[in-house]
């Protein structure tokens, strides 16, 4: 069944045009990937669909109910949890309180809430840092923190930009295997990324964009075989 | 100038209390500026609508249950509350429809709101300055004598600050309130009812205003043209001390008084160019203040 549907939205920031008519499905428990380069509108979508950047045409649909023109806390408040590639961490405030503050009633009553506790056994790096102020983290742990911080709100639906945008190799590997682990828990994932070889190895589809317009999209076995999107469209 | 002890305690305490004053102003402008963006111009005029309201309430109880010093408890804390509501009422019919504009636009906002307000003021209690008598002995300290209300006024300063501590760092309110200064939209996009964050905060800032307003009666009138004066040294403590930082706003708010406490006694007619000095070399060496900090999301 179609969790999020977001049908031919065009964005502006001001009067600059950013997204020309995207529109993409993802299923529920799927992780799907937004792939292209830097600046052609991957985190606009993310931030249209979770109402920080708004739609001047088009639908976007989560559960069947409309999305656009709500304040992103209600979009939140409906299940929906985002994870900048910008990562603002509170950094001031502690990462047990940047954990606290993502804090949110599940929406259904059947799964269990996460905890600060559980945050720290997804991410057992973050757990010795509990009482360390967010802007003294390094960019893997701020990661794992803002990633922690909305899980602790209990989406069902994970919206993530560049998770591992700029972070060392072994950080990376790491990461993957959490996303892989919150997938197996049933959230359903839609994330942007620029690598063609980190998106393959967690996602199911791919939307390849490019201009703020959808250029190919197929599953990651079928975007394997075309070389041409691939070397047209992506960082090899 | 005089240099006993005597004196010299007099101008500290006059200038401790003026600071918890400003502290108690400024801190409100300095929150609402922290996490909304706004410029509230007329902070200081809702604050002296507090003072008036406090006066009357005063002057009301004293009628109706005989005169009591103590009865400047139960005023100073009903218009506390009511300023809390109407600071709500301002931030959700008014204030809210100016967080997408210019500061400009903004000024001018809160510009027609002291218009407003202080024809208000002039039209109720009229243009004659109004204090509250309280039947207080002075002290001797040393050879001077000093109004025991100066340590009334302290205390509640510090009370204020330390509460306001508490509440900042403390309670999830106040955390979400310290996250919403770095960033609004994250914390809006956790869910987090951001109107409701607005509106408490502006509320709670007219609130602590009006509270010192309330506080201060007893020692000095209020009339017409004083929230102007007192607006403008607020904006001095928050630029030295840094825009939303309320450890800045307490520390500048100390400077500046005990500095113009001083300065009144050696050279009366400086003593703000003495302050918009610091205000000059604060700008020039730290233009983020004291305790600001150089970069916000």
């Amino acid at each position: 069944m179609d969790e999020l549907v977001v049908d031919n939205i065009h964005t502006f920031y001001g009067t600059s045009h950013i997204l020309f008519g995207i529109s993409l499905k993802v299923n529920r428990g799927e992780c799907v990937c937004l792939l292209g380069r830097n600046g052609v509108g991957k985190t606009t979508t993310l931030k249209t669909i979770m109402g920080l950047a708004h739609a001047g045409q088009g639908a976007i649909t989560y559960n069947e109910k409309n999305l656009i023109g709500l304040p992103p806390y209600e979009i939140a408040r409906m299940g929906i949890g985002y994870v900048p590639d910008e990562r603002l961490i509170f950094p001031d405030l502690t990462v047990r309180e940047n954990l606290e503050i993502g804090e949110k009633a599940p929406l259904t009553r059947d799964v269990a809430p996460w905890t600060v506790d559980r945050v720290y056994q997804l991410f057992p790096s973050l757990k010795p840092l509990d009482g360390r102020p967010g802007g003294y983290l390094s960019g893997g742990e701020q990661q794992m923190l803002t990633c922690g911080r909305t899980l602790m709100g209990n989406p069902s639906l994970l919206l993530l930009d560049e998770p591992v945008e700029g972070l060392a190799p072994v950080v990376v590997q790491e990461v993957t295997q959490q996303i892989r682990h919150l997938k197996k828990m049933g959230l359903t994932i839609l994330f942007a990324e620029q690598n063609i070889k980190f998106a393959t190895e967690i996602s199911d589809r791919a939307y390849v964009i490019e201009g703020g317009r959808v250029r190919y999209e197929g599953t990651m076995e079928a975007l394997e075989q075309q070389s041409e999107i691939k070397e047209k469209y992506l960082m090899i | 100038m005089p240099t006993d002890i005597g004196s010299i305690l007099i101008q500290l305490f006059s200038g401790l209390s003026r600071a918890m004053m400003l502290f108690l102003v400024s801190s409100g402008l300095s929150l609402i500026f922290g996490v909304m963006n706004i410029l509230n111009f007329a902070h200081a005029t809702l604050w002296l609508l507090g003072g008036y309201l406090t006066y009357t309430l005063f002057q009301l109880f004293s009628n109706t249950f005989g005169d009591h010093a103590l009865l400047i408890v139960p005023a100073i804390v009903i218009v506390t509350g009511i300023m809390f509501v109407l600071g709500w009422v301002l931030e959700r019919v008014l204030i809210r429809r100016m967080y997408a504009r210019e500061v400009p636009e903004q000024l001018l906002l809160t510009f027609a709101l002291i218009l407003i307000f202080g024809d208000l003021i002039k039209l109720i209690w009229g243009v004659q300055n109004r204090r509250i008598f309280l039947p207080i002995e002075p002290i001797a300290v040393f050879d001077s004598y000093v109004n025991p209300y100066f340590f009334v006024i302290i205390a509640a300063g510090f009370g204020v600050a330390g509460g306001l501590w508490w509440f900042l760092h403390r309670t999830r309110y106040g955390k979400i309130v310290r996250a919403a200064v770095y960033s609004r939209d994250m914390v809006s996009a956790l869910g987090i009812r951001i109107p409701t964050i607005y509106a408490g905060v502006f509320a709670l800032g007219i609130a602590i205003a009006a509270f010192s307003a309330g506080v201060f009666l007893p020692i000095m009138p209020i009339g017409l043209g004083l929230d102007m004066d007192l607006i403008i040294q607020c904006f001095a403590v928050v630029v030295i001390g840094g825009f939303g930082s309320i450890l800045g706003t307490f520390v500048a708010s100390i400077i500046v008084g005990i500095v113009y406490a001083f300065s009144i006694f050696i050279w009366p007619g400086g003593a703000l160019a003495i302050i918009f000095l610091i205000l000059v070399a604060v700008l020039i060496w730290r233009p983020w203040g004291l305790f600001g900090t150089e970069m916000r999301y």
